[in-house]
């Protein structure tokens, strides 16, 4: 089970000598990853996504705010018990073509961390080679083929399933998947989605999926939650097939219009729109909600307070709006 | 033809060409692969066979033949002969041990040195960089050639040890601060944060994880700096500021030069010419060889094309 309280991130930019902009990159996250669990964060590029994940892997250290790991706060943690804990919580880069060391072959990827492993647990040489093998085969590589190749003897998917195989290697609780099938060939991207779902309902490891493509967040099982992240704040959340059957949010909304639909097959939702400006990071810090410049139904009250993320009623849903309506926005096929 | 191109293609889709394969067999395939390299890796093997047994194949003494000073080419003297009538093939044989022992030690030393504060520093950033950049400022502001000759007034170089290790010492900081720039950009790779996720140990990121990938640039860096180190040896030894106990290329030089009046007296010029061949015919072989080296280290060049 894995908590975040009120997470913040500033990131300090230095523009001329002694000039310098603080870009406020998340913005008192809150979200909670049960054992097992799948949660997805989406949202366009530069939202702060990827850095609450980055966050979470300890890549970043948070600038307030809390995580909790299985119950304890890894802020409060000595170094080595916290590298020991964060290592249950396993980052799958975006880029597959980067994250493998052009220089070493599958096997000497796979058993530097199983090295490791074996020593903790006394095993010999045998459990190495053997557990290799299991892994490789556990993400659709065939090992006796594979084993000796160099990463770019492998496809976009070859090399992202040997990612996820050499993550399993440290027995993870969590993976963290950063867009991890946006750079892989289309073809492709179906096989690993289900691998991932797959791992969660055999391993129960629970995943946070980061994309900005919400029709991938749904292929992760049932009982997943959906965090809607709009400059670095969370705006929107709940069950995913409940956000995108009944999203309240503007911006959840403009993000559904976005998706592209099969003509002749379905047809777009009534109230579909289409967001014309673009994306700024503003110099100064807003004082409204922060999608109020963007937002087609906003009012004069969104520019001067900002909205917070309330939850209604009972369900686990929430939105950051004044105004929410649920607009019909998604897909629908052609013959209802 | 056709049946040999269908043979290959049959033998690439068969998973057992994925088979683990050593460096040594792909270094060989690389070298084998163009001509040009197999003849500098030939040169090489010469002059290091040489360097290694060249000394006990004559005696200690050389023999002097007063009847053929200065002797032109002949079978016997296949380079001639020097002031005293000695073979110029021996001279060169013999005294190949000394040049290229110190050459490599100081090759050796610059890159090892070079490398790992070079490493060091590229990935720690922090105070070890600070303090490293700036030893290697230092080193780097040291007029090198000026300290040898300093140097060589209070140190005895007749073991090529310590002629290395003064080669090596005013070498690094060049190198150190080519692969600390090389580590700063793979420090930020992928693949390198992974295996801090994964939590790898420094040591084995350094050199399990960065060192592979500057390989190539590091041995073509040894076998430059080889070349580096032989001339500027023989180059203190030509200029007669270390005293010479030993007979060497340098020394040569120098004797056919300022006593045997090379430069104007045709007669003597094989023995002025046979060490200059030596070292011509050592950076040939050097140079060709280095084609190979980044193929040796990069898997991406290695495949069978």
């Amino acid at each position: 089970m894995i908590e975040i309280k009120n997470l913040e991130k500033y990131f300090t930019i230095k523009a001329k000598f002694s000039d310098r902009k603080i870009v406020h990159a998340v913005r008192r996250a809150s979200l909670t990853i049960p054992d097992g669990g799948a949660v997805s964060l989406i949202g366009e590029s530069g939202c702060g996504k990827t850095t609450i994940g980055r966050m979470l892997c300890g890549m970043e250290t948070p600038s307030e705010g809390t995580i909790i790991i299985n119950g304890q706060d890894i802020s409060k943690l000595r170094r080595g018990a916290r590298a020991r804990l964060l290592q249950k919580i396993q980052l799958i880069h975006q880029d597959p073509y980067q994250a493998l060391n052009p220089t070493h072959t599958i096997q000497q990827m796979m058993s530097a961390t199983l090295k490791k492993m074996a020593r903790q647990k006394k095993k010999g040489a045998e459990w190495i080679s053997q557990r290799t093998n299991e892994l490789l085969k556990l993400v659709g590589l065939d090992p006796s083929t594979i084993l000796f190749k160099y990463p770019h003897m492998l496809s976009g998917g070859q090399k992202q399933r040997v990612i996820i195989a050499r993550a399993l290697t440290v027995e993870p609780e969590m993976l963290v998947a950063d867009e991890v099938v946006s750079m892989i060939d289309v073809s492709l991207r179906l096989g690993i989605l289900k691998l991932l779902r797959s791992l969660r309902e055999k391993f129960n490891i629970s995943i946070l999926f980061i994309t900005h493509d919400i029709a991938s967040a749904r292929y992760l099982g049932s009982n997943t939650e959906l965090y809607v992240v709009y400059k670095g704040m969370i705006i929107e959340k709940g069950l995913t097939e409940q956000v995108i059957r009944q999203p309240h949010h503007p911006y959840t909304q403009a993000l559904l219009s976005a998706m592209p639909i099969l003509k002749g097959i379905e047809k777009p939702g009534k109230d579909r729109f289409v967001l014309t400006s673009q994306f700024r990071q503003s110099e100064e810090e807003q004082v409204g909600c922060l999608f109020a410049d963007r937002c087609p139904f906003s009012q004069p009250i969104c520019s001067e307070k900002r909205p917070e993320l309330i939850s209604q009623g009972n369900s686990t849903d929430a939105y950051a709006c004044f105004f929410p309506e649920i607009r019909d926005v998604a897909a629908v096929s052609v013959d209802h | 033809m056709g049946t040999t191109s269908t043979m290959k293609s049959i033998k690439q889709f068969n998973p057992k060409a994925y088979q683990r394969q050593s460096f040594w067999r792909a270094a060989w395939k690389a070298i084998s692969r163009k001509p040009g390299r197999l003849v500098g890796f030939i040169i090489i093997v010469i002059f290091t066979l040489m360097a290694i047994v060249g000394p006990y194949l004559f005696p200690k003494e050389l023999p002097i033949d007063p009847n053929a000073i200065y002797a032109p080419l002949s079978w016997k003297y296949p380079l001639g002969t020097d002031f005293e009538g000695t073979s110029n093939l021996a001279l060169i044989i013999t005294g190949a041990r000394y040049v290229l022992l110190a050459a490599a030690l100081g090759a050796l030393f610059t890159v090892v040195f070079g490398t790992v504060l070079g490493l060091v520093a590229g990935y720690f950033l922090g105070w070890s960089d600070s303090v490293i950049m700036r030893i290697t400022d230092f080193f780097l502001t040291v007029p090198s050639f000026p300290l040898l000759v300093v140097l060589s007034t209070v140190w005895n170089f007749g073991h090529p040890l310590a002629m290395g290790f003064i080669l090596g010492i005013t070498g690094w900081g060049g190198m150190a601060r080519a692969v600390r720039s090389q580590t700063l950009s793979l420090r930020e790779r992928g693949f390198i944060e992974a295996a801090r996720g994964l939590g790898l140990s420094p040591f084995y990121i350094l050199f399990r994880e960065i060192l592979p990938n500057v390989s190539s640039y590091i041995g073509m860096n040894l076998l430059t700096s080889i070349t580096g180190c032989i001339y500027a040896e023989v180059g203190l030894f030509f200029l007669g500021v270390v005293p010479f106990h030993v007979n060497n290329w340098g020394v040569m030089l120098n004797m056919a030069v300022f006593s045997a009046g090379a430069m104007s007296s045709p007669s003597a010029l094989p023995y002025l010419l046979s060490p200059l061949l030596a070292l011509l015919i050592l950076t040939l072989g050097i140079v060709l060889f280095l084609d190979a080296v980044d193929e040796m280290f990069n898997p991406r060049l290695r495949e069978d094309a």
